[in-house]
């Protein structure tokens, strides 16, 4: 475990993927839409990295995220992505994992959960509830269609990048602890 | 089978560890460790920045010439017209001071603009703010307003070496004195409509009961300049609609925001010159 | 199995073992259905009770409106800066284990609940800080306060600092953070646009720290209360039920210390109820301003409904002063300058010649005199070995009905007041009701109204009524003492040719105005008779003692009197001035009386009160001029 280290590979993989998501929000910011990818960023380093060295790589990223974020401590999006990390990769086990459609699923998955977190999180301070409630709805299904059409090159990306870094994926042992 | 590491047998235990270890951690090592991270970022958010600026700068270049010499007399025509008009500022200013001095008044505070580009803006569901090319090395500091031309865009949320965040008037959190343009009591004002293809808008409270929209006109909201942070007089949106609230004392009000408050390109923050000149000399 | 058996063999006596534990199983049992079947309700009351609390919040009150719909009484926000003392309860659990540490690193001993009163104080004194830090200033918390909340008011916002500046609450807007403990919470304080008009009539409030909570749902639960306000005088105390509305209730289901966990329930508070008057704010203020610095009172009414149009009395108090409370030099102020007097409706004076209308129409109805009769004034006129002086001491000659009226001749009253006797005069003061009050919607209104006869001087001095008496009580001197209120009920009546005529102030709603069962009664004189008394008055204005109330372009019918009253040994002066306008259809009634207070004081009705009858009845026919008057400036 201690040689594995796929997952800085993926996680500067990772920063350009967040780099492109905040770029289209930029340019959704006007006419009040945004993205929230959260979920795809992190799904392959739970379902194709052992546990340890996928939850490095979902906690960095939920601390880069953390960092940007001025409505909620620094840390708490760290528990909610270590969590869910954990929650999902204990599932893992149970179902077949290692095809596209259901790395999509799953990223789908953890996109609505952190969504849904968020949403959560953030309602008590809003002064027009459901407004609100109605531009979650709508980001979440841009978020969601967006997760869907860039789910399968960004997987891939990742993949030939850690071929690319002469880091494979191991078939057999690495997926379970 | 190889022996597995507590790592590997207690996971979840090792997570409550962790999470314990984070709460206990002093505040000052988190506040270094998301300083540093952001700083980090900040390259890359000024990175795509300046690409956007080279992609305007060739939108422009493949602009033809004819559109670009009508585009110079249009802006020719404007900057003489403004130069008109600051001229007459300059002049107003002047009375004003005169009158100021003659009656002993307290004079205005003074503001220099600093103006900044937009390197990004964040508008999610959960917060709405922008990130500026403009920070602590330019003399930013945390709290000070900032406007364009269609009235106050925020305040300076956070200063970093060379960016700041500006959470925006359309965010939940902030909150200002506002009035109605012709009326004189101060009102609160709080953001937080972002509805998706709705321009911004906000919620004015304290509006006293017995105030009544003036029929088909949506008087302009402005800022008191009380609060102590917004000078006084800059245009917030407009009121459109009126609602009693449960305290019946009062009616709560809808405030529309510009609808270019998330297009903006280029700010101005305002820095009070007392403050500046302060700075400059414990420098 | 065994210890069956072992049953089975034992003796038939310990066979009762098993039927009485039996039996008190079924008692259990029983006991058990009985009180989760049919006491179900009582328990769940019970529960109930343990963990709801309610908390009542006042409603704001109604305003009060004049006749034009101006606001007299409005209300006003009251913006204060405030702490849930539940939202604070870590930081207080967590400073409470600072302070034990400290505490035991040093070693000194101190009680765990002084510890709490302490951490909680400093807690609160954080956020004092922080609100001082924003408006530059420098409070500090009281302990005990904050514990004296803590223990009994813990549901209820703890005030920080009460009563914000706007340019206060406008920084602590501004610079604190929207999710800050500290908010800004807002109660209603009466607000009164025009300062002290109509002060006595109109009323103020005072704190009331328990609000009635009518109709407010969970009557049952132990209620805390946000303190509202209640009408202490006037028409607010009147009222006060109307105005009032319905306080809001929140109930809040609470945990086991007490403090807000869920709000189960909310029924925002309902605003009171409008009141409109009959109240003309401008010819108030017109009133009031011609009175001036002087003690005494102007009512204006229309003789047509008997509405209120004017109810001045001077000295006043600024209604504002008495809010949120009244200070104790404010109070001094008022009691000082004999200002809680509502002059209008409690202050008895003779009504002096004034009354002498009464006497007159009293002379006629039981034809004592008619129209034509005349009297010789030598300026005296000798009753028993007493004389009886006119004004004028040199006499005014003969003088007819018309003449005595105009010239306001003492002897001619004198003379046929005598031949009229005062039985006559009572009776007729009494069928114009002058004997009890008009019943106006303003609350203690004097009854201790005097209309002297033989049977009330026998009761109240034990003494014969003297002929002297009778001369005193024909131009309204001796006993007599009645309000400015019936005096202008009276000359409203006259005016209409009427016996009384119901006053009133409130306009709207209709069911809460005055009325009186025989509100309306002809005045039965006959025509000529009233045709004399309707002429000497007219000819008073133009010519006579009321000239000073002459008006250009309006025919004006008045009278004057000047009463003496001895008071602390002096001989003060109380000017009077009845009338009404116009002469034919009249369209306002008007009594005023100013108070002289010291023997310098040289009031005369004809030119002291008749002037003011003058300002005022001009307003009414001009209702454009001086319509600045009631300009409130406001300010932020």
């Amino acid at each position: 475990m201690n040689k594995d280290y796929r997952w800085t590979v993926l996680f500067l993989c990772s920063l350009v993927g967040w780099f492109f998501w905040q770029e289209i929000n930029h340019f959704l910011s006007p006419v009040h839409l945004s993205l929230y990818l959260g979920g795809l960023l992190i799904t392959f380093g739970i379902l194709r990295l052992p546990l340890y060295s996928g939850l490095i790589h979902s906690v960095l990223i939920a601390t880069w995220l953390d960092a940007a974020s001025p409505t909620y401590p620094f840390g708490t999006g760290i528990l909610a992505f270590a969590l869910l990390h954990l929650g999902i990769y204990t599932l893992r086990r149970k179902i077949s994992h290692d095809t596209s459609a259901w790395m999509i699923l799953t990223a789908l998955l953890v996109n609505f959960l952190l969504f849904l977190f968020w949403t959560v999180y953030h309602y008590p301070r809003q002064i027009d509830p459901s407004g609100y409630l109605w531009r979650s709805l709508v980001d979440l299904v841009i978020s969601q269609i967006a997760t869907t059409i860039v789910a399968v090159w960004f997987f891939s990306l990742q993949n030939a990048l850690l071929n690319l870094c002469h880091m494979p994926l191991d078939e057999e042992s690495p997926l379970s602890p | 089978m190889p022996r597995k590491s507590l790592f590997q047998r207690r996971p979840l235990l090792i997570l409550g560890i962790a999470f314990l270890v984070w709460l206990l951690l002093p505040g000052i090592i988190k506040t270094f460790f998301r300083t540093s991270i952001i700083e980090l970022q900040a390259p890359s958010r000024q990175a795509a920045s300046v690409v956007r600026d080279v992609q305007d700068y060739w939108a422009l270049r493949s602009a033809g010439r004819n559109t670009l010499l009508r585009e110079l007399s249009d802006l020719s025509r404007q900057n003489s017209y403004y130069q008109l008009r600051s001229q007459r500022i300059a002049l107003l200013e002047e009375e004003i001071k005169r009158w100021e001095q003659l009656y002993n008044l307290p004079s205005h505070p003074e503001y220099h603009f600093e103006i900044a580009r937009v390197v990004q803006r964040d508008s999610t569901t959960w917060w709405q703010e922008m990130t500026i090319r403009k920070g602590r090395q330019h003399g930013i500091r945390k709290g000070a307003p900032v406007v364009f031309a269609g009235g106050v865009v925020g305040r300076v949320r956070e200063v970093h070496l060379a960016t700041a965040t500006v959470e925006l008037l359309s965010s939940p959190g902030l909150r200002l004195s506002a009035r109605i343009s012709g009326e004189a009591r101060p009102l609160g004002f709080q953001g937080g409509e972002n509805r998706p293809f709705h321009p911004p808008g906000g919620r004015l409270d304290f509006i006293p009961a017995d105030y009544q929209l003036p029929e088909g006109t949506e008087p302009l909201v402005v800022t008191t300049g009380l609060g102590g942070v917004f000078p006084e007089g800059l245009v917030i949106g407009r009121l459109t609609s009126l609602e009693e609230s449960e305290e019946t004392l009062f009616q709560a009000g809808r405030v529309r925001l510009d609808q270019r408050l998330h297009q903006i390109r280029e700010v101005a923050v305002m820095i009070a010159l007392e403050e500046s000149t302060q700075a400059s000399e414990r420098e | 199995m065994r210890l069956f058996a072992l049953y089975r063999k034992s003796q038939s006596r310990l066979k009762i073992f098993p039927v009485f534990i039996a039996g008190m199983l079924i008692v259990m049992i029983g006991g058990l259905g009985w009180r989760q079947l049919l006491h179900e309700q009582f328990y769940a009351e019970r529960e109930e009770i343990q963990h709801l609390r309610r908390v009542l919040v006042p409603a704001p009150r109604g305003n009060i409106f004049d006749r034009e719909g101006r606001l007299l009484v409005g209300n006003q926000p009251r913006v204060s800066a405030i702490v849930y003392l539940n939202e604070l309860r870590p930081q207080f659990r967590r400073q409470y284990i600072d302070l034990v540490r400290e505490y035991q690193e040093e070693n000194i001993p101190s009680q765990g609940h002084n510890l709490q009163v302490l951490a909680r104080a400093t807690v609160m004194q954080r956020y004092m800080d922080k609100v001082n830090q924003v408006l530059g200033r420098q409070d500090t918390i009281d302990a005990r306060t904050v514990e004296r909340h803590f223990q009994q008011e813990r549901l209820i916002p703890f005030p920080l600092v009460e009563d914000l500046h706007p340019r206060e609450y406008a920084r602590l807007l501004e610079q604190l953070p929207s999710d800050s403990p500290i908010q800004l919470f807002t109660t209603s304080l009466r607000h009164y646009p025009h300062g002290p008009l109509a002060s006595h009539s109109l009323g103020y409030t005072g704190n009331l720290n328990e609000i009635p909570p009518e109709g407010a749902p969970g009557e049952t639960l132990a209620t805390f209360h946000i303190p509202g306000t209640t009408g202490r005088s006037g028409l607010e105390r009147a009222f006060d039920e109307h105005l009032q509305g319905q306080s809001g209730a929140m109930i809040w289901l609470v945990d086991p210390s007490g403090f807000q966990f869920d709000l189960v329930e909310h029924s925002p508070p309902v605003p009171g109820n409008d009141l409109h008057l009959t109240l003309d704010a401008r010819l108030q203020k017109i009133a009031e301003q011609a009175i001036g610095d002087r003690r005494g009172a102007v009512i204006a009414l229309s003789p047509q409904n008997g509405g209120i149009l004017a109810l001045a009395s001077t000295p006043g108090y600024d209604l504002n002063d008495f809010v949120p409370r009244l200070s104790s030099e404010a109070s001094t102020r008022i009691e000082e300058r004999e200002a809680w007097l509502h002059r209008g409706i409690q202050g008895l004076y003779p009504p002096g010649s004034t009354f002498k209308m009464i006497t007159a129409m009293a002379a006629l109805r039981d034809g004592i005199i008619e129209p034509e009769s005349t009297s010789f004034c030598h300026g005296f006129h000798t009753v028993g070995n007493r004389r009886f002086p006119c004004h004028n001491r040199q006499g005014h000659g003969e003088v007819d009905l018309v003449e005595a009226i105009r010239v306001s001749c003492n002897v001619f009253f004198y003379e046929h007041g005598l031949a009229t006797g005062v039985d006559r005069i009572a009776s007729e003061s009494r069928r114009l009701r002058l004997d009890q009050p008009t019943g106006l919607e303003i609350p203690h209104e004097s009854r201790r109204m005097i209309i002297p006869d033989r049977e009330w001087k026998r009761q109240r001095l034990g003494e014969s009524w003297f002929p002297g008496d009778t001369a005193n009580l024909s131009i309204g001197q001796g006993f007599i003492r009645l309000t400015p209120l019936q005096m202008a009920a009276y000359t409203a009546a006259f005016a209409s040719d009427q016996s009384f005529i119901q006053p009133h102030i409130i306009a709207r709603p209709e069911s809460l105005r005055a009325v009186s069962e025989d509100s309306s009664r002809a005045l039965q004189l006959e025509p000529s008779h009233r045709e004399a008394l309707l002429q000497g008055m007219f000819e008073a204005v133009e010519t006579g003692t009321a000239r000073f109330a002459r008006l250009d372009d309006h025919p004006v019918a008045g009278k004057t009197g000047t009463a003496q009253v001895r008071r602390r040994g002096e001989t003060l002066h109380m000017a009077w001035f009845i009338g009404f306008a116009p002469v034919e259809n009249p369209e306002i009634a008007i009594a005023v009386l100013v108070e002289g207070m010291e023997a310098r004081d040289s009031f005369a009705g004809g030119a002291t009160a008749a002037p003011i009858a003058r300002e005022v009845l001009e307003a009414f026919f001009n209702p454009e001029e001086a319509s600045d008057i009631l300009e409130v400036s406001v300010s932020p």
